[in-house]
């Protein structure tokens, strides 16, 4: 395997200045600035006040990393944490402070959907414009502008000005552009984020296509379970150095462990004089794993110790989506048999099975109910672990769309 | 400008190979990307994107005339309406004299090679900032952006002077042969912009004041360059320092080349801005590859 990228020692550092001066001084306050220099030559002490006003931020600290032919890296990480920059550098926008990189073979970039498109200018115009700042020719785009179209589906507006798109429209006929760059090498940076599902969907169906083709790609994305179905290298950035590098699966882990607010576990005290628990957990198949691939099985502890006995008292389960919407539930009273057992004054452990084959890939959230019926409740909310569930690698049928999976009712009957 | 180009092309890649003969195992990457080390492979960019180069100038020129009622008319407008007004002021106000050669066609030669250069020194001012979205987002030899307002301001150019030789050919003043040594001042007067452009471009990244200072300046430098009036009006003893206005000599050259009009330091104008500018396009190249590569974080 011949190395298309090799990354050594990469350092970048960025100067914040406190006062307010800006990075681009002006003209004055360089000259005067360089009159004062001259001026207090030998007296250093006035000096030693400026030297506070600014200080140094790594923005990336000794990064270390390589991508083999065909391989398809995902840089993660939170904001902040220096995946940009380190796109920025790769792409020879900013320089590093120290390191080195090699590049064996010649890379694109989509660091932005769009870049240099002139609002003034039509379609058409753009579309050879834009063609031209990512590095195509004018044969080239000739030849791919029929395909480049039908994928960005803006056959009708060709010839009106891009000011007056839809940001839509706009998004596709950037991406559409950079899609049909044939790179040997494409590094994508968030690009995806924008654009209905409908869209993202086409995108990462096209860099699966061009993974397929045994292209290289580097691709930054918070969205863990398109970066799951898509790549098998991963690099997880933490305020700029890596903090785990291998294979995707690990670093995935890593970041799940890391970043989320929630955690797959909980432990303390909660309750009231009914019921109080102590301790609550997820567990996965692996026990190195803190998400699930679809279908397997996860199962919930709960340990609580039932203080007073009360006829009316359930516990619940409930799956949430990210944005906090019911996705599916699970409670004590649906079980009589069940009931009476779990009541009994004592310390309890308790184990609640989830199919995670039931539900589309995404992040979703675990939250433990219990209340009183028709009387008070218990948890206000106060207890949620989160369960992330992806797709395996290459399917993308049922990565980035949360929701409950109705399996195979589909029978034809006409 | 070719000649310039593949003569660095040729150091680059010699100094390419010398480096490749001490770390062997480099020279089959593509690029190498070093901190506080000049980029390899600068000018092969700078000849791979020449298409881009001719884009953002087909873009700026689009743009210009895009919603503009008299479109490409306007070439023409500025300088006639320019000429016009010098041509009385300094023609009739002020009855300088312009040889056997009417005063408007005079000033009208002058003013092409000005109107020329105090264009591309405004234009380029602005061409890096105002172009941030593509210099912060992708990679590609930032000389281009502001190289490709040579163009533009050329085609500008190239209208007004197909005017101006068609009506001193109806008003019979052409001179004949020295019209075959225009070539010459018009590449001078363009690498004399480039250099210009490669300066102020690169300084305003870094202080925004040359945005409101060079408009300035350029109204000032009507003045001291010999447009409304010809340079043997200025006395013998001053004429070396008044040719270290680079314009000086190609202004001269223009005129010579149409009308035949020749002045007393021809020779002394000429050779200070073969001087001047040889000195403003090697320095400038040098001072915007020094801070091309902080320009991303600057802008």
């Amino acid at each position: 395997m011949t190395k298309m990228i090799e990354v050594k020692n990469l350092s970048k550092k960025y100067t914040i200045y406190h006062e307010q001066q800006s990075t681009y001084g002006t003209l004055v306050e360089t000259l005067s600035g360089q009159a004062k220099k001259f001026f207090n030559f030998g007296k250093n002490k006035k000096n030693e006040k400026n030297v506070s006003c600014y200080e140094d931020f790594w923005a990336l600290k000794d990064v270390n990393f390589s991508v083999d032919e065909g391989d398809r890296l995902a840089i993660i990480g939170k904001n902040g944490a220096g995946k940009s920059t380190l796109l920025k550098t790769l792409a020879r926008i900013t320089e590093p402070t120290n390191g080195c990189i090699k590049i064996r073979k010649r890379i694109s970039y989509l660091l932005e959907v769009g870049t240099g498109f002139h609002p003034e200018l039509t379609g058409r115009e753009n579309i050879y414009l834009n063609g031209a700042i990512l590095g195509m020719t004018r044969q080239e785009i000739k030849k791919k502008f029929d395909s480049i179209i039908d994928f960005a589906e803006v056959e009708q507006f060709l010839d009106t000005p891009i000011k007056r798109f839809s940001t839509g429209m706009y998004t596709r006929l950037g991406f559409a552009v950079a899609a049909h760059l044939d790179p040997e090498v494409l590094i994508v940076d968030e690009v995806l984020a924008v654009g209905d599902v409908q869209f993202q969907e086409k995108c990462l169906k096209k860099l699966n296509e061009l993974s397929n083709q045994g292209r290289t790609i580097v691709f930054v994305s918070h969205d863990l379970s398109a970066v799951l179905t898509l790549c098998n290298k991963g690099l997880y950035l933490e305020k700029g150095s890596v903090k785990e590098s291998g294979s995707i699966e690990s670093c995935v882990n890593a970041y799940v462990q890391n970043c989320a607010m929630q955690d797959s576990s909980w432990k303390g005290v909660a309750g009231d004089e009914h019921i109080r628990f102590s301790c609550v957990s997820l567990h996965f198949e692996s026990s190195v794993k803190q998400f699930a691939y679809r279908g397997e099985n996860v199962r919930l502890d709960i340990e609580y110790e039932i203080l007073k006995p009360t006829p009316d008292l359930v516990i619940g389960v409930e799956v949430l989506n990210q944005r906090h919407q019911l996705m599916a539930r699970s409670y004590t009273y649906d079980d009589p048999s069940f009931f009476d057992s779990f009541l009994k004054p004592r310390q309890h452990r308790v184990s609640v099975m989830i199919n995670s084959g039931q539900f589309y890939g995404g992040d979703y959230l675990v939250k433990l109910e219990c209340f009183i019926h028709n009387k008070k409740n218990i948890l206000n909310g106060n207890i949620v672990l989160k369960l992330p569930i992806y797709a395996r690698e290459g399917d993308t049928r049922f990565s980035g769309k949360d929701g409950v999976a109705l399996g195979n009712s589909w029978v034809v009957s006409g | 400008m070719i000649f310039c180009l593949s003569f660095i092309y040729l150091i680059d890649t010699m100094k390419d190979q010398i480096n490749a003969s001490f770390m062997e195992d480099n020279s089959s990457y593509y690029l190498i990307i070093e901190s506080q080390k000049p980029q390899s492979r600068y000018v092969r960019d700078l000849l791979s994107y020449k298409e881009l180069y001719f884009f953002l100038a087909w873009r700026d020129i689009l743009v210009r005339y895009k919603q503009a009622f008299f479109g490409i008319a306007w070439a023409l407008f500025r300088p006639v309406l320019c000429m016009v007004v010098f041509a009385f002021i300094f023609g009739r106000v002020a009855n300088l004299s312009s040889g056997n050669v009417n005063y408007s066609l005079f000033v009208f030669a002058g003013m092409l090679p000005w109107l020329f250069f105090s264009s591309i020194a405004i234009d380029t001012c602005n061409s890096l900032v105002g172009n941030t979205n593509l210099v912060s987002k992708i990679y590609f030899p930032r000389m281009i952006i502001p190289m490709s307002q040579i163009i533009v301001n050329l085609v500008d150019f190239s209208v007004a002077t197909v005017l101006l030789l068609i009506i001193s050919v109806i008003a019979g003043d052409v001179n004949g042969l020295t019209l075959l040594s225009l070539p010459i001042w018009i590449a001078l007067l363009i690498f004399l912009s480039a250099g210009v452009g490669l300066w102020l471009s690169a300084l305003t990244v870094r202080y925004r004041d040359f945005r409101l200072i060079v408009p300035f300046f350029v109204q000032f430098g009507m003045f001291l360059s010999p447009v409304g009036y010809g340079s043997f009006v200025i006395p013998d003893q001053w004429q070396l320092l008044y040719s270290l206005n680079p314009l000086v000599g190609i202004i001269n050259g223009f005129r010579w080349a149409f009308f035949g009009i020749s002045c007393p330091c021809m020779l002394l104008s000429i050779c200070c801005t073969v001087v001047m500018t040889v000195l403003i396009l090697v320095s400038g190249f040098i001072y915007f590859r020094k801070m091309e590569r902080s320009f991303a974080d600057m802008i």
